[in-house]
């Protein structure tokens, strides 16, 4: 800031020149203030309760924003939500519910790998018609696939009932135990 | 106490409530705002205040501004309105009205909200957030907020392909 006095004006330079740094900066500081919508101050706990009324596309898009969103989103309380909004009839009590999906990988992955795949919209379940289990086992992909294939209804349901949540729960605990079964036998 | 800035009209709640007792709160630009007890109660903050035996002094909220209580305010008076009438669309349509606002004073209205523990005004402006949210994608919803991506891009690919079926 401080610069050597070359002429004998430089009182009045130095300070205008001052004056127009302050003001530059001022200026920059007023366009960063301008820019800055608050919304980067936003704690977890808010963020979190913003996060409680999106629905899953959104809960997922979310965790990619920047690593807070992304530490929020994944956050398993909010993708139990998600999960159980489809439900109308869990056909257990939510503690039991919530003690066996988090052992068996989460509500995340449940919605991801069984639950999402069902819900699709119609035509790409053309594609696909049974959930993906990618495996070389033999014996699971075709239980799944036989129990999933007549159940999938024509179009997106609103609220799934306790044949539905039995299912998906049943998706997830055969690709928990078929994740197991690889990883032993590659030992 | 004289510079009540919120010179909003009260239009019916003044049949129901005009005896009842009032409480002064004040901005963090120092303007009071004289409101119906029923009205300020609205606030949970507010009410323990009130419980606590604070309820005959100014009640002092130090991070609101003037222009974002008067607002706050205007949603409780109108809810108090509501709780008695019940008219459901009524609601719904004011509501939409009232949250149209920009992403700035949205997010005032979320921290004053929260920081006067209000869950009606909480729930509205979060629904709001989330509908903007909705049908984004992450660039997008950065520029909206003006959120700065800290991920790295190798990191952002791992995310988005732990979420690729939200990107199909």
């Amino acid at each position: 800031m401080k610069r050597a006095p070359n002429t004998d004006e430089d009182p009045t330079i130095d300070g205008d020149k001052t004056k127009k740094q302050k003001r530059e900066e001022e200026e920059e500081v007023g366009e960063k203030v301008n820019q800055e919508t608050g919304f980067v101050h936003l704690d977890e706990d808010l963020l979190f309760e913003v996060l409680k009324h999106v629905d899953a596309r959104s809960l997922a898009i979310a965790s990619c924003v920047n690593k807070q969103w992304n530490k929020t989103a994944k956050d398993e309380r909010l993708w139990e939500m998600v999960c159980t909004r489809h439900w109308a009839n869990i056909g257990c009590g939510n503690q039991q519910l919530r003690s066996v999906v988090l052992a068996l990988g989460g509500f995340r992955r449940l919605h991801s790998h069984c639950l999402w795949p069902l819900l699709k919209p119609p035509p790409s379940l053309l594609h696909t018609p049974s959930p993906p289990v990618p495996s070389s086992s033999s014996s699971s992909p075709s239980l799944s696939s036989s129990f999933s294939a007549p159940i999938i209804p024509p179009k997106t349901p609103v609220h799934w009932g306790k044949d539905e949540v039995q299912l998906s729960l049943s998706l997830l605990s055969i690709r928990y135990f078929e994740k197991m079964n690889v990883n032993n036998r590659g030992r | 106490m004289a510079s009540s800035s919120s010179s909003l009209p009260s239009p019916s709640s003044s049949s129901s409530s005009s005896s009842s007792k009032k409480l002064v709160l004040r901005s963090s630009d120092e303007k009071h705002f004289e409101v119906d007890e029923a009205v300020a109660l609205q606030s949970e903050m507010i009410k323990q205040m009130v419980e606590d035996g604070f309820g005959g002094d100014v009640i002092p909220l130090l991070n609101v501004s003037s222009n974002i209580l008067s607002k706050v305010i205007d949603y409780c008076k109108k809810h108090v309105d509501f709780d008695s009438k019940k008219k459901m669309d009524d609601r719904r349509r004011w509501d939409a009205e009232y949250i149209d606002v920009g992403v700035d004073e949205l997010y005032h209205l979320i921290m004053a909200a929260n920081y006067r523990n209000i869950k009606g005004l909480l729930d509205l402006t979060c629904q709001k957030v989330a509908d903007t949210i909705k049908g984004k994608k992450p660039k997008q919803i950065r520029i909206i907020f003006n959120i700065k991506n800290d991920v790295t891009p190798e990191g952002e690919q791992k995310i988005r392909k732990e979420h690729s079926w939200a990107f199909e």
